[in-house]
């Protein structure tokens, strides 16, 4: 006999090749329950790796966490609590940071939180300027720009959300590319960190078709903040007029319609007016109902009644609401008619609801209807006028 | 004869194992694709501090039908007062509850009886009252008072009648929701260019988890055997089954545990069915038709995220009651919405997600059943292929094995209160155990609780809605919950006696 001594990769392959024929000799059931078998076993070991992973990276930005909070929590929050301001120097050499070594990314990552905690945690207290040296200090300003250009997907987004968040800004250059993203996600965080911070057109976004078709209920809540920190920041605002007409979008068109009304911008009520026999948005009608109505745009108060009865329901609860909150003391009457014609119980409600709010006036009127009210109605004339019922209401509005 | 008939069984009952496999297989990768998904663009703190200053955060109801849930109802509606989000309001609706559950909300909160303009837009049992609270803290509260209506559908369609929110969540007395739960529910409707109609959330079980002052201390994997198993199949379900129909948009049941909902869309489609034995199952498919023939893009879509923890049924006869009536709502949904099977009018709900539900669901326990009865007769003649039978026995174990690996790490990658203890007892290790130990001593029982719910379906069997009386979070033992209510910190261990009541 002259047996061969197989080694190294021939071993290999000599079991591979067996446990390959036999594996060919078998019916095809056994085969792909073999299969699967061996693929579930692999996979579950990968998967069992992964855990290990992530198990071993959690523990690992513990540790960094915990570093972070020993060597820095403290001194960061005397500093960003201090009425008096420290400069970016004084705060390097309080902190003891060495930017000659600078924190890793991971470690900046973590940092970036722990401000942001921070400044939840010291809201009221907190003296910006000293907040935004601390950063500075850090060097954390080129680490937003570098996360936003070069980072994952998720860190990248994470970072536009921060920035806003900490209420810092970064340069228009390292934005720009991101307002074009294939990711529609990234893109508009881009967009809104943009047109949060930016002089250069910032709102030119509203006029791409790209806006109206990819508009989401949550753009709303971001385009009303986006404003918001515009006026705390003393930077302007666009006349939203413009954009109340054009878009196709349901949602868009009373957006503006309410901004209007957010920033008491009172000079565009005659537009408003205009538009509100114009369009056939109905949500936009309310919207605009209501605005004029809060901004007690008088002129408005008889064109609105006039039109009431050829309007659906919800534009008719939001003219007496308009009317209701005008107090111009012209409608009772129509708030009287209005409760007698009305058809829908909810406008029934909302008319008894003006008067009740009225003025003295309207609560008179309100008390006389109330005794000739039938009984089915007396119900109702009681829930307007119940505390308990009104204090969440009140809270509410 | 009798050979090919063997055969062909043989054959299919292994094909259809494949298939189920397949689709399971197909769940697990679409499942991992939507988390990562949500990892990326989901920040709560950013979220929060948005929605807590707009005046365009939506708000939401939540409401809760209780019927005699004297011993759980304080505790748990306090836990409901904590929940964090700045616009919401809790609806309990006390279904005729004949114990105390009512006047033990009356002197708690301090309710008085108002007169609230009840508007009956879904049908329910009539309304006897409506009680606010005094106190300036519990505005938020709402008590509707009404006559039993025998389901939990009758109570919640009372409720819904009085939210006064666009939105609302409907759970139970026994639930805890989790504090950031409302944010998370609330954030695909915002981010989603489609209309969302409803929300489904994953849910756990609540024993072996301790809540203090109304907020979730630690969660622990329960340690009582039935919870445990129900715990890895809720994660199953939840984090595979349907994340991965929801990244199809053809999600089959948005829990009435804990459930997220348009009320708008619930109003037009009639409210929950009190007929029906699976009222969420139902409610689900009704908006789903009601959107497709409309023509309107509408989406439900799965959070991975645990938003709410419940209490599982924790011995094998109320577990039992449970699968039972899930069993006869299954077939009873088949046959009420038997015209969306495989009609394309109805897209993927049709084509895709009705005849799983058909093959899977429902024929699965007989074809289970039946394969042990060709099993048994193939070894009394002698005539089994033992290492053919080994090795698609160990398939279909590992493969279950391999689920519940896979859940484990979705459920650490989404960043499970668990992973804290992913290496020790109360953690993964535990449910890996459990995995190995379902197909043996929980799965058989639940074959035949879905058998025995079909059977008295199709026997007609007079069948009564029960209480499942809860413990609430209380006790101090290892396999129950803790709550400690907010003005005393302490524990207070009050034992009752769970109260079964008969079905039949």
């Amino acid at each position: 006999m002259n047996d061969t001594i197989l080694y190294g990769f021939d071993y290999i392959l000599y079991y591979y090749y067996y446990y390959y024929n036999v594996f060919i000799g078998y019916p095809l059931v056994v085969k792909i329950s073999i299969f699967i078998i061996l693929v579930s076993i692999l996979i579950s070991f990968i998967l069992f790796i992964g855990i290990l992973i992530l198990y071993m990276g959690k523990i690992r930005e513990r540790k960094i966490l915990h570093y972070l909070k020993v060597t820095y929590r403290d001194k960061v929050k005397t500093i960003a609590v201090d009425p008096a301001v420290h400069s970016v120097e004084d705060i390097i050499v309080s902190l003891n940071y060495d930017r000659k070594k600078p924190l890793g990314v991971k470690q900046k990552r973590l940092l970036t939180r722990l401000l942001a905690l921070f400044k939840v945690e010291l809201s009221d207290r907190l003296n910006r300027t000293n907040y935004h040296n601390i950063i500075l200090a850090f060097d954390l300003i080129p680490f937003f720009e570098r996360e936003i250009q070069f980072a994952r997907p998720r860190y990248r987004m994470r970072m536009l959300m921060w920035i806003r968040y900490l209420e810092e800004s970064v340069s228009s250059v390292v934005l720009t590319p991101q307002l074009y993203n294939r990711n529609s996600q990234i893109r508009k965080a881009a967009q809104a960190t943009f047109m949060w911070d930016s002089s250069a057109d910032p709102f030119r976004f509203f006029d791409n078709a790209d806006f109206d078709s990819n508009f989401r209920p949550w753009d709303k809540i971001d385009i009303h903040n986006i404003f918001e920190n515009r006026l705390r920041w003393n930077k302007n605002i666009p006349n939203v007029t413009q954009w109340i007409r054009a878009p196709k979008n349901e949602i868009i068109k009373p957006l503006f319609a309410c901004e209007i009304r957010y920033w008491h911008k009172k000079d565009e009520c005659p537009y408003l007016l205009d538009t509100f026999f114009e369009t056939n948005d109905m949500n936009l009608r309310c919207e605009i109902a209501k605005t004029l109505g809060y901004m007690k745009y008088v002129e408005a108060e008889q064109k609105l009644t006039c039109s009431y009865t050829a309007q659906p329901e919800k534009v008719k609860q939001a003219i007496i609401l308009s009317v209701t909150m005008m107090q111009s003391g012209l409608s009772v009457s129509f708030l009287c008619s209005a409760y007698f014609d009305a058809v829908d119980i909810s406008t029934k409600m909302a008319a008894l609801e003006g008067l009740f709010d009225y003025g003295i006036q309207g609560r008179h009127e309100f008390e006389s209807l109330e005794l000739r009210a039938n009984i089915s109605d007396v119900i109702l004339f009681e829930h307007i006028k119940n505390p308990i019922i009104n204090q969440q209401k009140r809270e509410i509005a | 004869m009798k050979n090919f008939i063997f055969d062909f069984y043989g054959y299919f009952v292994f094909f259809y194992s494949l298939l189920l496999i397949v689709i399971h297989t197909l769940c697990m990768v679409a499942s991992f694709i939507a988390q990562r998904r949500e990892k990326i663009f989901f920040s709560i703190p950013y979220i929060k501090k948005l929605l807590t200053d707009s005046p365009y955060t939506p708000g939401i109801s939540i409401v809760v039908p209780a019927f005699n849930e004297e011993n759980s109802v304080i505790a748990n509606v306090k836990s409901m007062l904590c929940v964090d989000y700045p616009k919401y309001e809790v609806i309990i609706v006390n279904d005729g509850s004949t114990d105390s559950t009512l006047d033990k909300l009356i002197s708690s909160f301090d309710l008085v009886e108002v007169p609230f303009a009840y508007r009956e837009l879904l049908k329910s049992a009539p309304v006897k009252r409506i009680l606010k609270s005094r106190r300036k803290e519990y505005s938020i509260l709402t008590v509707v008072d009404k006559e039993n209506g025998g389901t939990k559908a009758d109570a919640s369609n009372a409720g819904i009648n009085v939210a006064q929110y666009p939105y609302f969540v409907d759970t139970d007395v026994d639930c805890f929701i989790e504090p950031n739960a409302l944010y998370r529910l609330i954030w695909p409707v915002l981010s989603n260019h489609k209309k969302v109609i409803a929300v489904s959330a994953a849910m756990m079980i609540s024993q072996g988890s301790r809540i203090v002052d109304g907020r979730m201390q630690y969660e622990r994997v329960p340690h009582s055997l039935y919870p445990l198993f129900q715990e890895l199949e809720y994660m199953r379900s939840y984090l595979v089954g349907k994340m991965g129909w929801a990244s199809i948009n053809a999600i089959s049941n948005v829990s009435g545990g804990f459930g997220f909902f348009d009320r708008e869309i619930v109003i037009a489609v009639g409210g929950y069915d009190s007929n029906s034995f699976a009222e969420d199952m139902d409610l689900t498919i009704r908006m789903v038709k009601y959107m497709r023939e409309l023509d309107i893009p509408y989406k439900i879509p799965q959070i991975p995220e645990t938003c709410c923890w419940t209490e599982a049924p924790s011995n094998l006869a109320l577990l039992g009651r449970q699968r039972t009536r899930w069993a006869r709502g299954l077939i009873q949904w088949l046959f009420v919405h038997h015209k969306v099977i495989l009609n394309p009018r109805y897209r993927q709900v049709g084509i895709l997600l009705m005849p799983y539900m058909l093959l899977f669901e429902f024929l699965a326990p007989f074809v289970e059943v039946g394969g042990v009865g060709v099993f048994i007769w193939l070894i009394l003649t002698n005539s089994v292929n033992w290492t053919t039978v080994w090795v698609i026995f160990l398939m279909i174990y590992i493969f279950c094995l391999f689920q519940s690996t896979v859940i484990c790490f979705f459920s650490y990658f989404v960043g499970s209160t668990y992973r804290r203890y992913v290496f020790a007892r109360e953690g993964y290790i535990l449910l890996v155990i459990a995995a190995m130990l379902e197909p043996f001593l929980y799965h058989p029982f639940i074959t035949f609780f879905s058998l025995k719910g079909f059977f008295s379906y199709f026997t007609k069997r007079n069948f009564k809605w029960v209480n499942m009386s809860h413990k609430g979070f209380e006790g101090g033992e290892e396999n129950k919950s803790v709550f400690v209510p907010a003005e005393n910190a302490t524990v207070s261990v009050t034992m009752q006696k769970r109260r079964v009541n008969d079905e039949d």
